[in-house]
């Protein structure tokens, strides 16, 4: 899997300061989106281990809330399996810390069972994650004001609410 | 017919004029030699041909030339001589009137300088005005009579500056932390009325706003007052209310319970608290003082100052009422709620309110979300602060002057009813320029600078010297700073550390690009800052043990200075990249604007500089609009609590009248390169239809700025 960036001490993606990977790849294409150039999946550079223990190091910082997954796609299969042994490595070496992630796919369509992006991998992958932003970008349903989210029509699910019940519900930092 | 004024302004030729100018001095001649009617005629209507001939104006001193010629070709040489000396004497008292110009064209709204020099002064109001007019006189007398020469001159040219000029002709201090506890229980004097011991909350704050407008009246810095001289009061109120209470029920015949007593007494007590604080807000903000601008008034928010867990208790109550109503803002002109300038709010975070668990939390939470929307209030580290004022946590005098730490006679640490004297800055710019970047020439240059800056703050501390208590009753004389008898001088007040005079700097950013390639943030480069730093504070020292008096040393908040040192540096050494090539320089020890780093790695960085400028400085991180996401201010807090101690937020929380945005009002080119303010929603660019609040250089402004300042604002790296 190929990065295109890593933003440290952001505030725009998920409550509290956080470290924001970019991964490559979207096959979500979504109109006016804000940075196309990530749908390439041979974008960026290579993410690599050196990669992962920046990232960890950055999350070991007492003002660090936590990490956010972004795109790109976290969720195109290929990245998923990219995704999930360095998501594992994080939880077990920085507890306490919590997992955002954004995802073009709806989450129960596209990612249970029989769903076009699940794999494997997903349902671990998920059981990670606190809270996931899902759905496309609508750029007639595009707001600024909007809290964490690019179009009306997302949704900030408590995701680990999900995998224990299956139900979707609102994240409480929604 | 046109000729040209001095000023530059075209009038029409009157012939009339320069025979009166000629019967002027041929009057003064004996008889014999004057020249007759005929020929004084003649000479005019010379001059009229030839200015009708010349195919531009002619200006007044190339008229007075032609008429020297005619009246010597006249041979009329006495007459010539007594035109030649009327000339010259009218040309010397031009030059020596020099406030003249400044005054009228401040009058007429066309003084530029005046209009940027204060954020907080409206120059276009009449009161506003006659301040400035006052103010044109006050730098008049100090350049011409009270500064020496080369004082002067360093100060014109950019080497230091001296500050406010403008109030120096008379013997004012610059900046205080006011004793309201000691006007309050004791009884103070206003405009000579006797006001006793208040009996209820409201009326504290009543009284607390008359004071905040007299002081300010009195000096021309800033004041501080602390929330906590105002608590005694909330269990006066609370007694009164009982008893009021109480009485009425048994008017009625009810016989209430305790617990509904209680509740009843404590909701109108809550009443009471709103009302009060509601008072010095507004009052605050609406009050105009005889310097021509809201009084700059801090109000500080400390629990660890409460004497028991009562007032503790009761401070936090007015501590929450306080940031609720921040939190609301004011209204303003249109209806629409806006943030305030004044008064400033300082709040400390301290074990009982950082944690999660600590019994105040909530108010740091709310604390939190005030800032996020009104920039305000700013944060004091009691941890960091106790690490560096030998176990003392206090506030700042109005905007970042600290005092030093003093102990009274008892040995009571005491820091209500100090003062400042007064601030000169030293531009660390130009020593750096001027050495050519040779470190031996630097630290030469730096020594004669500093020499400089000492005469000059002597000077300040001299005009002090030997001020009888009556020029301001209600600080020397009526609690507010000291009870000094009438007729009593000042100058005991001024030594032995009981007041501070401050040694200000500016721009160790840049000097430090120019002495070493690179700025002070990069490791090779921030020994020599932290040198630069220590020197400041060693001359300090010497200067103290030799006169008695606390000198300290203080990151200035420039404000319009910031542009004349980078004009000044511009003149005199050409566009230096990186080093002069803006139209301001970077105030203090701060990091440039334009450089990236984030909000953590400032504060950190920034934390060893604010040690080594112990009469005041503050860091801030610029942050986009952050009301989505209070948790991360929140981080932002304990990273200030656990590491620097005095820090603030630059948020952004504009708003659009027209589409009711409420968030970051954006600064965009226009298509004629102008910059102008445009709602990111619904493009509106009608600065009347918006609201936006910036800091800069420390005090929040919201009417708009030029665009040197817009540039500034535009170039700034967030933190976050």
């Amino acid at each position: 899997m190929n990065y295109s960036a890593i933003k440290y001490n952001d505030i725009a993606n998920g409550t509290g300061v956080r470290t924001v990977l970019f991964v490559s790849g979207c096959r979500n294409r979504c109109k006016g989106c804000f940075q196309p150039e990530t749908w390439d999946f041979g974008h960026g550079d290579l993410f690599d281990r050196a990669v992962e223990d920046e990232i960890i190091a950055s999350l070991r910082s007492d003002y660090i809330r936590g990490l956010t997954l972004l795109g790109g796609d976290p969720f195109e299969p290929e990245n998923q399996k990219a995704l999930l042994p360095f998501i594992k490595r994080v939880a077990e070496a920085c507890p306490g810390k919590d997992i955002w992630a954004y995802t073009g796919y709806i989450l129960n369509r596209d990612l249970i069972s029989g769903g076009k992006c699940h794999t494997a991998d997903t349902d671990e992958l998920l059981s990670f994650i606190d809270v996931l932003v899902d759905g496309p970008f609508i750029e007639e349903q595009h707001d600024i004001t909007l809290k964490f989210k690019g179009s009306a029509n997302q949704r900030l699910i408590d995701c680990k609410h999900f995998v224990r019940t299956g139900e979707v519900i609102e994240s409480a930092y929604a | 017919m046109k000729i040209i004024k001095r000023s530059g302004a075209e009038v029409d030729f009157d012939i009339s004029k320069i025979i009166t100018a000629i019967n002027k001095a041929n009057n003064e001649v004996v008889e014999a030699e004057r020249l007759n009617a005929d020929q004084i005629k003649e000479i005019a209507q010379y001059i009229e041909q030839r200015c009708k001939e010349s195919n531009h104006a002619l200006n007044v001193e190339d008229i007075q030339d032609l008429v020297e010629d005619q009246i010597m070709d006249k041979r009329a040489f006495t007459v010539a001589r007594k035109y030649i000396t009327y000339r010259y004497k009218r040309a010397l008292v031009r030059k020596s009137n020099s406030t003249d110009e400044q005054i009228l064209s401040l009058i007429e709204c066309n003084n530029e300088e005046v209009k940027q020099e204060n954020s907080n002064k409206d120059s276009t109001v009449n009161s506003v005005q006659r301040d400035y007019m006052a103010g044109e006189v006050s730098k008049d007398i100090t350049k011409r009579f009270l500064l020496d020469a080369d004082i002067v001159e360093a100060h014109e040219q950019g080497l230091i500056h001296f500050h406010d000029a403008d109030y120096f002709a008379q013997h004012m201090h610059n900046c205080d932390l006011v004793n309201l506890e000691d006007m309050l229980q004791n009884g103070t004097v206003i405009s000579g009325t006797r006001i006793d011991t208040p009996h209820s909350f409201s009326t504290a704050c009543n009284i607390a706003t008359q004071i905040i407008a007299q002081v300010a009246s009195s000096q021309y810095g800033g004041q501080s007052i602390s929330l906590t001289h105002l608590v005694p009061f909330v269990q006066v109120s609370r007694q009164k209310i009982r008893s009021e209470v109480m009485a009425t029920m048994e008017e009625v015949g009810a016989s209430p319970d305790e617990e509904q007593i209680s509740h009843i007494v404590e909701t109108k007590l809550h009443e009471e608290i709103r009302r009060g604080v509601q008072v010095l807000q507004y009052q605050v903000v609406t009050l105009m003082t005889t310097n021509g601008q809201s009084p700059f008034v801090t109000v500080f928010m400390y629990l660890g100052e409460a004497k028991n867990e009562q007032e503790r208790h009761d401070l936090a109550l007015i501590i929450e009422e306080v940031l609720e109503q921040r939190y609301q803002g004011v209204k303003n002109e249109e209806g629409v709620w806006v943030t305030p300038a004044f008064p400033k709010l300082i709040y400390v975070l301290e074990e009982d309110n950082i944690h999660e668990d600590s019994t105040y939390y909530y108010l740091t939470k709310l604390a939190a979300k005030c800032s996020a929307k009104r920039l305000v209030p700013d944060y004091i580290s009691e941890k960091i602060m106790k690490e560096l004022k030998q176990g003392n946590c206090y506030t700042c005098m109005g905007c970042r002057s600290f005092l030093t730490v003093y102990h009274d006679e008892e040995g009571k640490p005491k820091f209500y009813g100090r003062f400042n004297q007064g601030v000169v800055t030293l531009n660390l710019v130009d020593v750096a320029c001027s050495s050519g970047g040779d470190f031996q020439k630097f630290w030469k240059i730096f020594d004669e600078r500093l020499d400089l800056c000492y005469r000059a703050l002597m000077a300040r501390h001299n005009r002090l010297k030997g001020t009888p208590s009556d020029v301001a009753p209600i600080l020397w004389q009526h609690g507010a700073l000291a009870r000094l008898k009438k007729g009593e001088t000042i100058d005991r007040l001024l030594y032995g550390g009981y007041s501070t005079i401050s040694l200000g700097y500016a721009g160790l950013c840049e000097c430090t690009k120019y002495m070493t390639g690179k700025p002070h943030t990069d490791p090779s480069a921030t020994p020599f800052a932290l040198e630069v730093m220590q020197k400041l504070n060693d001359a300090c020292k010497i200067w103290k043990e030799k006169h008695n008096i606390d000198f300290s040393v203080y990151g200035t908040p420039l404000e319009s200075t910031t542009y004349k040192f980078a004009k000044c540096l511009q003149k005199r050494f050409g566009i230096i990249e990186g080093v002069t090539d803006r139209n301001y320089i970077t105030n203090s020890y701060h990091v440039h604007v334009t450089e990236p780093i984030d909000a953590f790695a400032k504060l950190k960085f920034e934390a060893q500089f604010q040690k080594l400028s112990p009469g005041g400085a503050i860091s801030y991180v610029e942050v986009p609009n952050m009301q989505d996401n209070l948790e991360a201010v929140m981080s932002l807090m304990r990273f200030i609590y656990e590491n620097i101690m005095y820090a603030e937020l630059n948020t952004k929380s504009d708003y659009c009248q027209v589409c009711g945005f409420d968030g970051e009002i954006q600064v965009i080119k226009d298509d004629d390169g102008k910059l102008v303010w445009e709602c990111p929603r619904c493009h509106n660019r009608n600065q009347d239809r918006m609201n936006v609040a910036r800091r800069t250089c420390g005090y929040i402004g919201s009417q708009f700025w030029n665009q040197g300042r817009t540039q500034e604002i535009k170039e700034r790296v967030l933190h976050l």
